[in-house]
C-alpha cells in the first residue's frame, strides 16, 4: 500500500515536473512575441512611463485626445480623401450625376461583396466595416433606395459563404470564398434565380439607374497569372461570360446602366468603354472601410469625380513587353545545386527597358506616327487586334487597338480649360518654372489636375550607346482648389529638370541631357499632351495620329550641348557613375555573360519589332553569379580593431540628451561608443513588430506596425494622448487607423496636399494616438504591368506621380513624428517567388524608373507648389524619409539588403540617406546576408530573432572572435548604431521622454496565465518530489 | 478482476517500450526537419537529440533490468527520463516557434517548404509527448515485485 501510495506520489511528480517545463517554456516564448500575444488578445504588457513628466518632453502632439475624436477624425479624413480618387472614364448623356434619392438596383456579386481594400497587408478594418458601412449601408445612409429583391438575392448567396478573410495582421473584411485570384467571381442569370425565383421583380421599381459593380481582389502575396479565363482575350482582368451576362441585363432592363470598377490591377474595360449602352464607367479602386460614403457622394454630384488613372489602361493586359519575362517561369537552370537556405529560385530578365506602362505604348504611337521603321510592324504575339485579343500572325501595331484609357485619363461633371502661361529654363539646366491656369468652363465645382509632360530628344548618339528615350513623360502635377464654375486658379510649378535627364551607362556612365529640342507640354492626359507636343512638331491625323493636338499647349526650347556634367553630382557632392552595370553588384545580367553564357538584348525603340523582349528562359547560374546568389560573399577578416572602442560608460549622454539633434552633431561619438556590438546585434536582429531596447543608451525599445494603410494590430483600447490613455479607449475597442482608400486609389488624386495631410492623419496619427514611432509604410514600389496583386498597396507606374505621392506622405508622416519605413527598396515587381527572385534590368531603367521614383521621397522632393508660396509650410520638406525597408527580392544576383550598389553606393552616398535601414522579414537568415548587410548600411533585421551564424553569437566564439576583429566590418557597425539613433532622436521614439523615461511591465492576462501556471505546477512539482522521497512514519516504523 | 503480475509486468515494459520507440521517432522527426528541407542549412542545436539519447539508454536499462532494480533506482530513472524527454520536447518546440510564428502571425509570407516543416514537427512533438505519458504510466503500473 506505501508503495503504491509513492508511485502515485511519483507519478504525480512527474506529471507537475513535466506541466513546469511546459509553463516556463510557454512563458519564455510569449515574452518574446509579447508584441503579436498583445494584438490577438487585446492586452497590453507594458507601456513607457516617466516619473516626472513636462510639457516641453512632448514634441509632436496628436489631433486626437479622445479615442471618439480619433474615430472620427479617421472616418472623416478617409471619406474626404475618397472623394477626390474615384476616376470617372465614361459619362455619355451626363448619365451622372444620378439623383440623391435615386432609386437604384445594384448587380454584380461585388456590388453586395466589394473589395473593400487589400487583403494581406493593409487591410481595410472589418470592424468599421461591419458595423453599418458595409456598401449598401453606405448608400441607403446617402439617400439611395436600393432594390431590396437583388440585396436579397446576394444575400441569399452570402450567407453560404465564410466571411472575413485570410490576411497578414488583421481580418479582411471580405468572404474566404471570394479572395482567390484564379477564377473570376460572379453568379449568373441561372445562378442568381436559384437564390432568389424573384430576383428581377423589382427592376421596374428601382430603375432610375443599374450600377453594376465589377472588381478584383488583391493584396500582398496575392499573384495573377495571365490567361486560363473565360473572357474576351482569356486572361483575368477581361469580363467573364457571367459578369458579360450580367452587363446584358442590365442594358436590357434598365435605360442607365453605370459600372464602378473595383480593382487596383488594371482591368480591360474595352467592350465597356465601346458600349454605347454602358452611360458611365466610374473607377473606385479599393475605397476603404468608409469609402462608400465617398462612391455615393461622387454618384449623387455632391463632390464631382477628379481623379486620374495613375496607370495605363491597355485593352489586353498581358501583350506588352514586360509580361515577355514575368512570373515563376523561369527557374535558375541548376535552382537545386544550391541550399534552400540560400533562398535562390528564379530570375526575372526586365528586357523591356525603360518601357513600362505607358512608356512603351506612347513612345511607340509616337514613332508610329513620325514613320519610324520597325514601329508599325509587329510579330505575331506582340500586338492587339480590335477586339482586344493576342494577334496570331504578323501584322500591325496600331494605338487605338492597345489603349483603352490612357496614362492621367479622368473625366469631370464640368469641363476645365487649362493654358500654359509662361515657362522659364533656370540658366543652370536644374529647374525651370512653369505657370498654368485652370478655368471651370462648366456649370458645377470641380477640381482639376495640371499634368506637366516633357519629351527629349531621341538622338543618333542615343542609338548608338544603348540611351533609351521615352516619347512623353510626366515631369510635376499639381491640383487646383475646388474651382466654382467661371473661376480660375493660376499655380506656378517649380520643376525638378533633374527628371528629364537620361541615364547613359554605356559611354558617359552617368546622367546627360543632349543638345536637342525639348518639349513641356500640358494635356488631359499623357495622350493628349502627346498629341500637343505632335501638333507642335508639325503632325495631324493624316500622319496617323488619334487626334490632332493643341500647339499652344506646348513650350519648346532648345538645349545647343551635350552635356554629360550638370546631372553627373549629386548633391550631397558625390559623382554619379555606375554601380549597377559591371561588377558583382550588377543589376545587368549582361555582366554576368562569361557565367551565363546568355545576352539580353534591351528592347530599342530603334527597332521596336525586331528588338521587341523574348523570354529569357534555361539559364545557368555559375562563376561569380553563382557566388554572389549564395549571399555569403564577404570573408571576415581577423585584424587589429584596437582604434574602435565599444560599451564605453564614461559618459553620461543618453538618446534623450539627442532630441532631433542632427546627424553632425560631435556628441554622437559619445553616445555610439556606449553600445557594444553585442548589444548592436541584440538589437538588430529583432525588429519585428517590438523594436528591442538599446540600453545603454537609454533607449527602451518601442512598438513599430506595418503598413501603409494605418495600424494593422493596434487598435484604440490602447489609444492614448500624451501618455494618458484615453478615458473613453475600451467603447472604441477595436476600431483602428486602416480606413482609408488604397495607396493606389491616393495616387489617383493626383493631389500632393492629399497624400501630405494622409500621411499626417493615417501614419501620424497611428503613431502618436497609438504608441507606434514605427510605420513600416508607405509602400512605393513601381507598377511595372497589371499582375502584381500587391499593386494597390503601391502607387502607379509611373515614377513621378509614385515618387512625389511617397514624399508627401512621408513628410506629412514625418511632421508627426512617424519614422516611416518606405517599402520596399526595391524592384518588387511582383509577388510570385517575391522573396528570392533575381531581378535584372540596365542601370538606366533601375536609376529613370524605381529609384528615381523612391529618390523623391529620401530627398524631400516635390514639395507641392501651395506649400512654396505657403510661409506657415517653409518648414516641411526639409528633411527626407528617415527609413526604408529592403525588399524580398534580389538586386541583381544579391539579396537587396547586401547589395553595395543599391544601398551604399546610391542610397547612403548619392541621396545622403542617413536614416534606419530594416529588412523585410527575413531574420538574421542567409536570405539576408546578414554580415553583407550590416557592411552596406542595413540597420536591423525584421524577424524574430534566432541568428543561426557562429559570427553572430555572443562571446568569445562568437562575436568576439569575427565581427569584432574585421575592421571594415566595425567601421560599418559604428555608422549603423548612428544611422538607427539619429532616426531614432528625430521620431515619436522620444516624443514624451526624458531621464526618468523606463518601460512598465504590465500584468496582462496571458502574462498572469503562464506565471499562474508556472507557480502552481512548481509547487506540485516541489510537493510531490518530496513527499515521494522522503519515507513516510509507516516506512519509517516498518524500518 | 485484479491484474496478475505477469499482465502487470507486461504492461509496464510496452508501456516503456512505447516511450523508447515514441522517443526515438521524435528526436529522429527533431534531426530530419533540422537537416533537411526549410531548415536546410541552419545550425543545428543538437541538445534535445542528447537529452533523448539518455533517456533512451536509461528506458533501456528499465526494460532490460528493471525488474531487478530496487523500487527507488526504477523511481529515480523514470522520473530522470521524465525530465529529459520534457527538457527535449521543449528545446525541440523552441526551436520551432518560429515556424509557427511565421505561419500564424505572417499568413501571407511562408513558403510551402515551412509549413511542411513545421507540421511534420508537431507529429515529433506529439511523439515526444507520447513517449513522456508512456513514461508516466510505466511508472504508475511499476515493476510490481
Amino acid at each position: 500500500m506505501a508503495k503504491q501510495s509513492k508511485r502515485v506520489l511519483r507519478v504525480l511528480a512527474m506529471v507537475s515536473s513535466f506541466g513546469l517545463a511546459a509553463a516556463l517554456t510557454t512563458g519564455v516564448v510569449m515574452e518574446q512575441y509579447q508584441a503579436p500575444l498583445d494584438a490577438f488578445f487585446d492586452t497590453l504588457s507594458y507601456r513607457v512611463v516617466s516619473e516626472k513628466t513636462d510639457e516641453a518632453d512632448w514634441i509632436w502632439e496628436s489631433n486626437f485626445k479622445s479615442a471618439k475624436e480619433a474615430y472620427e477624425g479617421w472616418r472623416d479624413f478617409a471619406i474626404k480623401e475618397s472623394h477626390e480618387t474615384f476616376a470617372l472614364l465614361k459619362n455619355e448623356n451626363s448619365a451622372l450625376p444620378i439623383s440623391k434619392t435615386a432609386k437604384v438596383t445594384l448587380l454584380g456579386l461585388r456590388s453586395y461583396a466589394p473589395v473593400y481594400g487589400n487583403s494581406g497587408g493593409s487591410i481595410a478594418d472589418k470592424k468599421t466595416v461591419e458595423n453599418g458601412n458595409r456598401i449598401y449601408e453606405a448608400f441607403a445612409k446617402r439617400g439611395f433606395q436600393l432594390n431590396p429583391s437583388m440585396l436579397k438575392t446576394y444575400e441569399n448567396y452570402c450567407n453560404t459563404l465564410t466571411w472575413g478573410g485570410k490576411g497578414f495582421g488583421a481580418t479582411p473584411p471580405e468572404y474566404k470564398e471570394l479572395a482567390g485570384t484564379d477564377e473570376i467571381y460572379e453568379l449568373s442569370q441561372q445562378e442568381l434565380a436559384q437564390y432568389n425565383a424573384e430576383y428581377a421583380k423589382d427592376f421596374a421599381e428601382y430603375n432610375d439607374a443599374a450600377i453594376v459593380v465589377v472588381g478584383r481582389p488583391g493584396g500582398e502575396s496575392k499573384n495573377y497569372v495571365p490567361g486560363g479565363q473565360d473572357t474576351t482575350t482569356g486572361n483575368v482582368f477581361g469580363l467573364s461570360t457571367e459578369e458579360k451576362e450580367i452587363i446584358a441585363m442590365a442594358k436590357e432592363n434598365f435605360d442607365k446602366v453605370i459600372v464602378l470598377v473595383n480593382s487596383v490591377c488594371q482591368m480591360e474595360l474595352g467592350e465597356i468603354a465601346n458600349d454605347p449602352a454602358i452611360d458611365s464607367i466610374l473607377w473606385i479602386g479599393y475605397p476603404g472601410a468608409h469609402g462608400f460614403y465617398g462612391v455615393a457622394d461622387v454618384l449623387n454630384g455632391t463632390v464631382a469625380p477628379s481623379a486620374y488613372l495613375g496607370d495605363i489602361y491597355a485593352a489586353n493586359t498581358a501583350v506588352n513587353p514586360a509580361m515577355m519575362n514575368f512570373g515563376a517561369e523561369t527557374p535558375w537552370a541548376n535552382v537545386d545545386s544550391f541550399a534552400k537556405a540560400e533562398n535562390v529560385n528564379s530570375y526575372l530578365v526586365q528586357a523591356e527597358g525603360i518601357y513600362t506602362g505607358y512608356r512603351y505604348y506612347e513612345t511607340r504611337y509616337a514613332d508610329v506616327v513620325a514613320g519610324v521603321a520597325g514601329a508599325k510592324t509587329a510579330k505575331a504575339g506582340t500586338y492587339v487586334n480590335a477586339d482586344g485579343t493576342m494577334a496570331t500572325v504578323d501584322g500591325e501595331w496600331n494605338y487605338a487597338n492597345e489603349v483603352t484609357y490612357p496614362f492621367g485619363y479622368g473625366l469631370s461633371y464640368t469641363t476645365f480649360e487649362q493654358t500654359l502661361d509662361n515657362v522659364a529654363i533656370k540658366g543652370d539646366k536644374k529647374t525651370a518654372e512653369v505657370t498654368v491656369t485652370v478655368k471651370n468652363t462648366g456649370k458645377v465645382a470641380g477640381k482639376s489636375a495640371i499634368q506637366l509632360y516633357a519629351q527629349t530628344p531621341y538622338t543618333e548618339y542615343d542609338k548608338q550607346n544603348n540611351v533609351e528615350k521615352a516619347a512623353i513623360q510626366l515631369m510635376d502635377y499639381e491640383k487646383t482648389v475646388t474651382l466654382e464654375a467661371g473661376k480660375s486658379q493660376t499655380i506656378t510649378m517649380n520643376v525638378d529638370l533633374a527628371n528629364l535627364a537620361s541615364y547613359d551607362y554605356t559611354n558617359a556612365k552617368t546622367y546627360i541631357v543632349e543638345a536637342g529640342d525639348y518639349y513641356f507640354a500640358i494635356g488631359a492626359n499623357s495622350h493628349d499632351a502627346l498629341n500637343n507636343i505632335l501638333a507642335a512638331q508639325g503632325k495631324t491625323t493624316a500622319n496617323g495620329m488619334t487626334a490632332n493636338g493643341d500647339s499652344s499647349k506646348t513650350y519648346k526650347w532648345t538645349w545647343n550641348d551635350f552635356d554629360a556634367k550638370t546631372f553627373s553630382v549629386a548633391e550631397t557632392g558625390v559623382t554619379i557613375t555606375n554601380h549597377l552595370t559591371e561588377g558583382e553588384f550588377a543589376m545587368d545580367l549582361n555582366a554576368f555573360k562569361a557565367d551565363t553564357g546568355v545576352t539580353v538584348e534591351y528592347l530599342t525603340r530603334s527597332n521596336w519589332n525586331g528588338s521587341y523582349p523574348k523570354k529569357y528562359d534555361g539559364i545557368t547560374a555559375s562563376g561569380t553569379l553563382e557566388k554572389m546568389l549564395r549571399n555569403d560573399f564577404y570573408e571576415l577578416k581577423n585584424e587589429d580593431t584596437s582604434e574602435y572602442t565599444w560599451g564605453e560608460s564614461d559618459s553620461e549622454l543618453t538618446l534623450n540628451d539627442m532630441k532631433l539633434a542632427e546627424f553632425d552633431d560631435p556628441r554622437w561619438d559619445e553616445v555610439i561608443a556606449k553600445v557594444t556590438v553585442e548589444e548592436f546585434l541584440a538589437f538588430a536582429g529583432n525588429a519585428f513588430h517590438k523594436i528591442a531596447p538599446l540600453e545603454s543608451v537609454g533607449y527602451m525599445g518601442n512598438n513599430a506596425d506595418d503598413g501603409p494603410g494605418g495600424s494593422d494590430t493596434h487598435y484604440l483600447q490602447e489609444g492614448s494622448y500624451k501618455g494618458t490613455p484615453y478615458a473613453d479607449a475600451e467603447e472604441y475597442t477595436g476600431y483602428g487607423s486602416r480606413v482609408a482608400p488604397s495607396p493606389q486609389n491616393l495616387a489617383y488624386s493626383f493631389n500632393k496636399e492629399l497624400a501630405y495631410e494622409n500621411g499626417q492623419i493615417i501614419l501620424g496619427e497611428s503613431t502618436l494616438v497609438l504608441g507606434l514611432p514605427i510605420m513600416i509604410g508607405p509602400g512605393a514600389n513601381l507598377h511595372r504591368h497589371a499582375y502584381n496583386g500587391r499593386g494597390g498597396e503601391y502607387y502607379s507606374e509611373d515614377p513621378i506621380l509614385s515618387g512625389y505621392t511617397c514624399s508627401a506622405v512621408v513628410q506629412g508622416a514625418q511632421s508627426k513624428g512617424c519614422l516611416v519605413n518606405i517599402k520596399h527598396i526595391g524592384f518588387n515587381d511582383q509577388e510570385i517567388n517575391r522573396s528570392g527572385i533575381a531581378v535584372f534590368m540596365t542601370e538606366q531603367k533601375a536609376r529613370e524608373m524605381e529609384l528615381r521614383n523612391l529618390q523623391q521621397a529620401f530627398v524631400a522632393n516635390g514639395k507641392p507648389a501651395s506649400f512654396v508660396a505657403d510661409e506657415t509650410k517653409a518648414d516641411t520638406y526639409q528633411i527626407g524619409a528617415l527609413g526604408v525597408m529592403s525588399s524580398y527580392n534580389r538586386h541583381g544576383a544579391v539579396a537587396a539588403s547586401a547589395n553595395k550598389g543599391t544601398m551604399q553606393d546610391i542610397l547612403r552616398d548619392e541621396w545622403g540617406f542617413k536614416g534606419y535601414n530594416v529588412t523585410d522579414f527575413t531574420g538574421v537568415s542567409l536570405k539576408a546576408a546578414p554580415k553583407e548587410s550590416l557592411l552596406y548600411g542595413t540597420t536591423a533585421f525584421c524577424g524574430f530573432g534566432s541568428p543561426s551564424f557562429d559570427y553572430w553569437k555572443k562571446g568569445a566564439e562568437g562575436i568576439e572572435q569575427t565581427l569584432s576583429k574585421d575592421k571594415a566590418l566595425c567601421a560599418a557597425l559604428k555608422q549603423d548604431i548612428h544611422y538607427v539613433l539619429y532616426a531614432l532622436a528625430n521620431s515619436a521614439a522620444i516624443n514624451g521622454t526624458n531621464n526618468s523615461t523606463h518601460i512598465e511591465q504590465l500584468w496582462s492576462t496571458w502574462r498572469i496565465g503562464y506565471t499562474a501556471a508556472i507557480g502552481v505546477t512548481g509547487l506540485m512539482t516541489l510537493v510531490f518530489t518530496v513527499a515521494a522521497v522522503i519515507p513516510s512514519k509507516k516506512e519509517k516504523e516498518a524500518k | 478482476m485484479k491484474e496478475t503480475k505477469v499482465t502487470a509486468k507486461k504492461g509496464y515494459v510496452i508501456a516503456l517500450l512505447v516511450a523508447l520507440v515514441a522517443a526515438l521517432v521524435g528526436a529522429g522527426i527533431y534531426a530530419y526537419t533540422s537537416l533537411t528541407g526549410y531548415l536546410a542549412g541552419r545550425v543545428v542545436d543538437w541538445m534535445p537529440v542528447l537529452f533523448t539519447a539518455v533517456a533512451a539508454v536509461l528506458l533501456l536499462v528499465l526494460i532490460i533490468a528493471g525488474q531487478n532494480m530496487k523500487d527507488n533506482a526504477v523511481g529515480i530513472c523514470t522520473f530522470v527520463i521524465n525530465v529529459l524527454l520534457a527538457v527535449a520536447i521543449c528545446l525541440f518546440a523552441m526551436a520551432r516557434i518560429e515556424l509557427a510564428a511565421d505561419i500564424y502571425f505572417i499568413p501571407v509570407n511562408y513558403p510551402q517548404g515551412e509549413a511542411t516543416a513545421f507540421y511534420i514537427s508537431v507529429v515529433g512533438l506529439v511523439c515526444y509527448l507520447a513517449a513522456i505519458i508512456s513514461n508516466v504510466v510505466a511508472s504508475a503500473k511499476g515493476t510490481d515485485k
